[in-house]
């Protein structure tokens, strides 16, 4: 058999094989989820770092103003990161309609994402910090889902699922949704139940403030040979929490919103910025590997470590089977095959959604589409987020004031 | 500092090198890319092969046409083994056909001559009969003499010497009349014998020596109908043999045109060209190499024959099967068939 049949065979097994094995506890392992203590309200700080959204952010705090949660024990803590639109504005007028629960501040210069957040936890009093994206909707449940969590001993950080808006906008959000809810519901199920999140979505990121703390510095202080990094730091403050032998855990009951990029450009920095945190945090692993395996389960090694490495070989593989004329051959010959699984994939997913969320179903035609951005994705994204460890910014929100 | 100085270095490699892998890549994706549009829409590339001895299609044209050549000589050899045959039955049957005219001639005549003596027969044996009947009555006279002579005797009214003289003429005349009735039985025998023989000429089967005679000529139409069937049977076979020698030697007049077997000595030029590409091709056409498969291109050679076989071979960038034709190339750079493409006709980007 030639070797580009193995090549591409093997992460495909492997993706098959996990697939099944993540459905499979997420429908019949109840240890997969956690047990949700309700009676537990501590005080929160919602940690709100904006740059450039404008009138957005104020719906954002408006729907974490409907929470059901004692919001007495809810404070907002926003932090607008040098925007060159009116985003502060907009907190300030937050801040001037709910005086006892939203403060705003704003950075002398622009600074990231992760000094932002620190920035608003030194200025927050909450016991519990959650820290979430100022372009997201809030479910009313989301902060007591949330919270809830923290009954079960060492949980270190809770995150939440994060749904789509805007669904059918076009053929990209209608992909982006079955991602979305492909990771959320499935793909995170295994980590979960090994209570291993390895990464908690920054739009919705519940941590306690002693652990908080414990991280603060090296989240701020991250660098890559001098250069501040300013991306990925939900990944990296997952992975520190991991480290310090705490569990993480993915609720999701607690449900936020938001707008999927619905444009090439955007997705593109997007999902290159997510690259470039997923491949950093990759080499860190391997770097401090010693102390990963000293304190993480062998799992959760393998979830760090063998989709990196997937990820970095698929540029490779694409190169081999284009100089070897694979593609040609084979991949075209197959594309038919190719496209009609992921119609599959749609449609099953439609069957699903129909009964549990009936707002997020999608077109399987389109799903089709996905196919071919996973090949320009896996090839290009990770390219050019190997060759660009020296970029800070997000590339997705404009310039700073 | 020293670490800060080797942090910027440590930056400014990793900057050098992925502007360096992104530019390869981007280049590579686009030349990749560039290739397949051009190959979807160029109808001028082909595929040059260099035809050695050594070459998997020269080695196995080789028995082939040594066998056509071997079995182009067996049947020569048959032709003319069932020529010499054909001459020979001719000659035999030539012969037979006179025998069996000269014996019907032969029983004719026979048959002829028993009849004419038959009849001669006829008339003596009358004769005889006549003859016969008067020795009989000489005959009862002889033996009346005897006893008359006896009576004499006894009353010796004659002597011993008399009657026995009397007894001996009537004895001869018994023995003769006795003589001419078996002279007679053979007449007559020998005319039924002769009738018969005639008669059996005819086909009757009343005479063994007839009958042995018409058997011999029996045979002797059978041997001439057997060989005027073998010799149809010789003649069919020429003929066929004739069309088949035909045959072989326009198959083998075919595969010593082929490149495969002028290769067998000599190192032979060709080109696969599919046949989207061969309707704008002739004799006498350019061939263009080039350095970087579609540019900076140059003249290396000249078309010079088109060969009616169809041939297959894998598309250069894509790899798929292709049918086609070859074409003969006389090259003035025998690097060019080492390219995996050359282009016929003209430079395909002018360049």
């Amino acid at each position: 058999m030639e070797i580009v049949y193995l090549i591409f065979a093997l992460p495909i097994t492997v993706m098959v094989l996990n697939f099944g094995l993540t459905l499979f506890l997420r429908a019949c392992a109840k240890s997969t989820f956690i047990k949700k203590d309700y009676e537990y309200t501590p005080t929160v700080s919602v940690l709100l770092p904006c740059f450039n959204e404008g009138p957005h952010v104020y719906e954002t705090i408006l729907s974490i103003m409907r929470s059901e949660y004692p919001m007495e024990k809810v404070e907002i803590v926003a932090v607008d990161d040098c925007s060159s639109d009116d985003s502060f504005q907009w907190l300030e007028k937050a801040q001037q309609d709910f005086p006892n629960a939203v403060r705003a501040f704003r950075n002398p210069v622009n600074s990231g994402k992760h000094k932002s957040l620190a920035f608003a936890a030194s200025n927050s009093t909450g016991e519990v910090l959650i820290c979430i994206d100022s372009d997201c909707i809030f479910d009313k449940m989301a902060i007591r889902e949330m919270v809830a969590c923290f009954s079960e001993p060492d949980i270190g950080a809770v995150g939440g699922r994060v749904g789509i808006t805007n669904v059918r906008e076009n053929i990209m959000t209608q992909c982006q949704t079955l991602v979305y809810y492909y990771a959320f519901h499935i793909m995170k199920m295994s980590q979960n139940w090994a209570r291993n999140v390895t990464c908690i979505s920054g739009c919705l990121f519940a941590i306690k403030r002693e652990y908080f703390d414990k991280i603060e510095v090296e989240v701020t202080q991250r660098n890559w040979f001098g250069i501040g990094v300013r991306d990925g730091e939900d990944r990296y403050m997952t992975h520190l929490l991991l480290l310090k032998g705490l569990k993480t855990y993915i609720n999701i009951d607690a449900q936020c919103w938001t707008s999927a990029p619905n444009n090439l450009r955007q997705l593109f920095m997007q999902q290159l910025r997510w690259r470039r945190s997923g491949l950093r945090d990759l080499f860190w692993t391997i770097k401090n590997f010693r102390q990963n395996v000293k304190v993480m389960s062998p799992v959760t090694i393998i979830n760090y470590i063998f989709p990196g490495a997937l990820t970095v070989c698929w540029p490779f593989m694409y190169i081999y089977a284009g100089m070897t004329a694979w593609t040609t051959t084979h991949l075209l010959a197959m594309l038919p095959v190719y496209v009609g699984i992921y119609f599959l994939i749609g449609l099953a997913f439609n069957m699903y959604v129909s009964y549990h969320n009936p707002e997020q179903k999608i077109s399987p035609f389109t799903v089709s589409v996905l196919g071919a951005w996973f090949i320009v994705d896996s090839f290009f994204t990770t390219l050019l987020a190997l060759c660009t460890f020296d970029v800070g910014n997000w590339g997705t929100r404009g310039n700073p004031k | 500092m020293k670490f800060k100085l080797l942090q910027d270095a440590i930056i400014a490699s990793y900057r050098t090198a992925a502007i360096v892998v992104l530019l390869t890549v981007i280049t590579g994706v686009a030349s990749y890319l560039s290739l397949l549009v051009f190959y979807a829409v160029s109808d001028s590339w082909a595929a040059p092969i260099r035809l050695s001895p050594s070459h998997e299609k020269v080695l196995a044209i080789q028995p082939q046409v040594a066998t056509i050549e071997a079995s182009l000589l067996n049947q020569r050899t048959a032709l003319m083994k069932a020529v010499d045959e054909q001459d020979l039955l001719k000659r035999s049957t030539g012969d037979v056909s006179d025998t069996v005219n000269q014996l019907a001639t032969a029983i004719n005549a026979d048959a002829a001559a028993m009849n004419v003596t038959s009849a001669a027969l006829g008339d003596v044996i009358k004769e005889k009969e006549a003859v016969v009947r008067e020795a009989d009555k000489a005959v009862a006279a002889a033996r009346d003499l005897l006893l008359s002579s006896e009576k004499e005797l006894a009353a010796g009214l004659i002597t011993q010497d008399v009657a026995a003289a009397r007894r001996l003429t009537a004895q001869s005349a018994i023995t003769a009349a006795a003589d001419l009735k078996a002279s007679l039985a053979q007449l007559k025998y020998q005319q039924s014998q002769l009738s018969r023989g005639a008669s059996a000429s005819k086909g009757s089967g009343k005479s063994v020596q007839g009958v042995q005679l018409v058997q011999q000529q029996k045979e002797l139409d059978t041997t001439l109908v057997a060989s005027n069937a073998q010799s149809l049977l010789l003649e069919e076979t020429i003929n066929a043999l004739r069309s088949t020698i035909v045959e072989q030697e326009r198959l083998l007049a075919v595969a010593k045109q082929s490149p495969f077997f002028r290769a067998r000595s000599e190192i032979v030029h060709v080109a696969f060209v599919p046949y989207s590409n061969l309707k704008s091709m002739q004799v006498g056409d350019k061939v263009y190499d080039c350095l970087l498969q579609v540019v900076i291109c140059s003249e290396v050679g000249k078309v010079t024959r088109i060969y009616d076989a169809e041939d297959y071979a894998r598309h250069p960038l894509f790899k798929t099967d292709l049918k086609g034709q070859l074409v003969e190339l006389e090259l003035s750079d025998k690097t060019a068939s080492f390219s995996q493409v050359i282009f016929i006709g003209g430079r395909p980007l002018f360049l």
